[in-house]
């Protein structure tokens, strides 16, 4: 019986390291992420394209996406030039044609960036 | 619960005695013939492992378990990537060392969210050939610790608190050895993430585990396992995880190969953050090889 005690306070032990922290509620005034992606919207490159790349695609000096990787998504030249709409998109929606990204993640990235690009692809890869 | 103990009492003690006389095989065979009828139920399962689940095995006395778990990618990836055997595999070493039989514990690096995890396990209590004891319980404790650096949501540092990276796990395994051939097991499992995203997750998920292995000849058996969620805990997209393989057991090795749709392998990442289903050819190959070693 001592021994099951003992590994009861070791389990519990564990618990003591707990928190019941929320995202949100820890950033209250973080800016919800709208995502207008109405067809009609134009895409900014710069202002929407260019935040989803930096945080998804490690676009950082040292990057998998770097300029000087051979597969740049740092500037609007390597996005355009490296890779055409069609394998951009599928390798974030996972269709099979293209190899998905972000790599190793296990998932997708989140569907309001998909639609922003998918809609700056669309609407002829402006650089704006 | 006082005849439990003293029946646990004695099953620790008749394994105390077989122990000690295993020099000569003839007084070990005597032995064996003079055990009470009362000896516990051996091998419900092949390994500390099922397919993702943590099975009420535990590693022999003095026995070190290195275990390497291996996840490719989804099926559904399509040809160009081979059906997910080229990339975004994810991986797990383990070391899990138990001095006596019953209580094991356990370290082990998850390539994915460069997860560290520690884990606790228990052999409460032991089914007995006699069926005075019908079921076997054991007690799982695990930590994680997510090593992921430089996550944003918004621009915002996801882990702004050491804390925040920790998860945790409890469960109360209780199996029963049917027959020599079939096994079943359930789990009911706490899940406790310490941060969570959206403003309506739970930070604790509650799910029930529910595992079988049927043996289709001696070294090979059939398993099956999934993980029912009990109540919604996030806005995000998670899907149950469930599981199919094959167990092969070769000498020291136990090697498992199996489908399932989790990309994770611990049971946090398992149970609560499988983010692909099999509805979506989302399934994907892996195996759990073990070697167990006597120090």
């Amino acid at each position: 019986m001592k021994k099951v005690f003992s590994i009861l306070i070791i389990a519990a032990s564990f618990l003591s390291a707990c928190y019941y922290d929320n995202f949100r509620e820890l950033n209250p005034f973080l800016e919800e992420a709208v995502c207008d992606t109405a067809s009609t919207t134009t895409i900014s490159f710069a202002a929407q394209v260019v935040p989803i790349l930096q945080n998804q695609c490690s676009t950082g000096s040292a990057g998998c996406h770097s300029s000087n990787s051979g597969r740049d998504l740092s500037s609007h030249t390597g996005v355009t030039n490296t890779y055409s709409g069609a394998k951009l998109l599928s390798s974030i929606i996972w269709d099979g044609n293209a190899s998905q990204m972000p790599k190793g993640s296990g998932a997708k990235i989140d569907d309001c960036s998909i639609k922003t690009i998918e809609l700056w692809i669309n609407q002829g890869k402006l650089n704006n | 619960m006082k005849k439990i103990l003293l029946i646990s009492f004695l099953i620790i003690s008749s394994a105390f005695t077989l122990s000690a006389q295993d020099i000569d095989p003839m007084a070990l065979l005597q032995g064996l013939a003079e055990t009470p009828k009362d000896e516990p139920v051996i091998a419900t399962f092949k390994a500390t492992r099922l397919i993702n689940q943590q099975t009420i095995e535990v590693g022999g006395t003095r026995s070190l378990d290195f275990r390497i778990h291996h996840h490719f990618g989804p099926f559904n990836s399509g040809a160009y990537d081979f059906w997910g055997i080229d990339g975004g595999a994810s991986i797990r070493l383990g070391l899990e060392y138990s001095y006596n039989g019953r209580l094991q514990f356990g370290l082990g690096r998850t390539s994915y969210e460069k997860q560290i995890d520690g884990f606790l396990k228990y052999r409460l209590l032991r089914q007995s050939k006699s069926g005075s004891m019908p079921i076997s319980v054991t007690l799982f404790s695990g930590a994680y610790r997510n090593g992921v650096n430089g996550l944003k949501i918004s621009g915002v540092d996801k882990f702004n608190y050491a804390s925040d990276r920790l998860s945790f796990v409890q469960q109360i395994i209780i199996a029963r050895k049917i027959d020599e051939k079939l096994s079943i097991q359930i789990t009911p499992t706490i899940v406790h993430y310490n941060l969570v995203e959206n403003l309506a997750d739970n930070n604790d998920a509650y799910f029930l585990g529910i595992a079988g292995r049927y043996k289709i000849s001696n070294r090979t058996a059939i398993t099956y396992e999934y993980g029912a969620k009990l109540l919604n805990y996030s806005e995000s997209k998670y899907y149950d995880s469930m599981g199919i393989g094959l167990d092969i057991e070769t000498g020291g090795h136990v090697f498992q190969m199996f489908l399932t749709n989790s990309f994770g392998m611990t049971e946090n990442q398992t149970f609560a953050r499988t983010s692909s289903s099999w509805a979506d050819r989302g399934f994907r190959l892996g195996f759990n090889v073990s070697r167990m070693f006597t120090l």
